[in-house]
């Protein structure tokens, strides 16, 4: 469709050139070339980012798939710790004794956030991204190509279905890291309170809040952070919106 | 989008191209402008005969193509109005977090 309009554009642009201009062709050039060069940055400029939202789409189909490690291993964490109680594997050992051969069991979640960020990361690296950059390579031309081959319905599609991925991804990685905040801190307050008082679980609940208030601040950090990308993401979109309109509505 | 046929449906890549290539050389014969081009030598002639019908190219009797004024002045409106939409934009900058 833009393409059928660029071409009417370019004959409406023919039926123009009958009105002759005065002009100096070596500043004429120079001033050409400047714009074919400016053309051709933007049009890198904009497939570099429909490249980064790519990205962006990767967190989106394969957060299920994080999830489910995440989650997954906090679940098992979890039943590893019921099943030492239930089945007494410890119960050999002294509290304090066993508060301490509990706690390597934190590395289960561990592994299970690792796991899946890498993971993630190994998706993310296999999107195909610059295929466009030897096309582009040779200029103005080339960017017209480029421009006339996007196809705009799908690059908007990929561009709102990434955002609520990129969210949801904060979220479930804040609250696998919560879990595990919840672990180390109340393995720290444990050893201070053993070394102190000769008590475990002397500060209660301490643990479980000094986790919550460090899981807010992380994720009050990184989903801050996060929406501000969404928000410029959705900026993105209407401009691009604007430019597809502009462009298939262009009759001149 | 038909390219092998400019009477037609020019395709405005081919065209851009063709006229970029005779910016820079000036004055060149068919089949080297086909070489740095890179199109068939057919399809060439095709776009040149649609092109010098409008005006934008000379064909000599010896076969030497050359570019017009209007066929230079239709290309600098071109770039100028791509460059006015494709110019407004701004683009963040992103880069997906893990």
């Amino acid at each position: 469709m833009f393409y059928i309009r660029l071409k009417v554009t370019f004959i409406y642009l023919l039926s123009r050139v009958s009105s002759s201009l005065r002009w100096d062709a070596m500043s004429e050039k120079s001033v050409s070339s400047m714009s074919e060069e400016n053309v051709v940055k933007k049009v890198a400029e904009l497939m570099e980012t429909l490249d980064e939202i790519k990205k962006y789409n990767v967190l989106d189909r394969y957060l299920k798939k994080f999830t489910i490690i995440v989650i997954g291993s906090i679940a098992i964490c979890i039943l590893v710790n019921l099943s030492i109680s239930f089945f007494g594997l410890l119960s050999a050992f002294n509290e304090f004794e066993r508060f301490f051969l509990n706690f390597p069991i934190v590395l289960i979640p561990t592994v299970g956030v690792v796991v899946g960020i890498l993971f993630v990361k190994r998706k993310i690296n296999e999107v195909k991204t610059g295929e466009w950059k030897k096309e582009l390579s040779k200029g103005f031309p080339s960017a017209l190509k480029l421009l006339s081959e996007i196809d705009w319905d799908t690059s908007f599609d990929v561009v709102s279905s990434g955002r609520l991925g990129y969210a949801m991804y904060s979220l479930v990685k804040g609250a696998a890291y919560g879990f595990i905040f919840f672990f180390i801190i109340g393995f720290v307050l444990n050893l201070i309170t053993y070394l102190v008082l000769h008590r475990i679980g002397a500060l209660g609940y301490a643990s479980f809040h000094f986790s919550f208030l460090a899981i807010i601040i992380y994720l009050k950090h990184d989903l801050s952070k996060r929406f501000n990308e969404i928000r410029e993401i959705e900026k993105l979109q209407l401009e691009l919106r604007r430019l597809s309109d502009e462009l298939r509505s262009s009759e001149l | 989008m038909n390219s092998e046929a400019p009477n037609s449906k020019p395709d405005l890549y081919v065209v851009a191209r063709i006229i970029k290539s005779l910016k820079k050389k000036n004055r060149v014969n068919k089949t080297a402008l086909a070489t740095c081009t890179e199109l068939s030598y057919d399809k060439l002639v095709k776009y040149l005969d649609w092109m010098s019908k409008k005006g934008f190219v000379l064909v000599d009797e010896n076969g030497l193509v050359s570019l017009t004024k209007e066929g230079l002045e239709v290309y600098d409106e071109l770039v100028q109005w791509i460059l006015k939409h494709v110019g407004q934009l701004k683009f963040p900058r992103l880069r997906a977090s893990t």
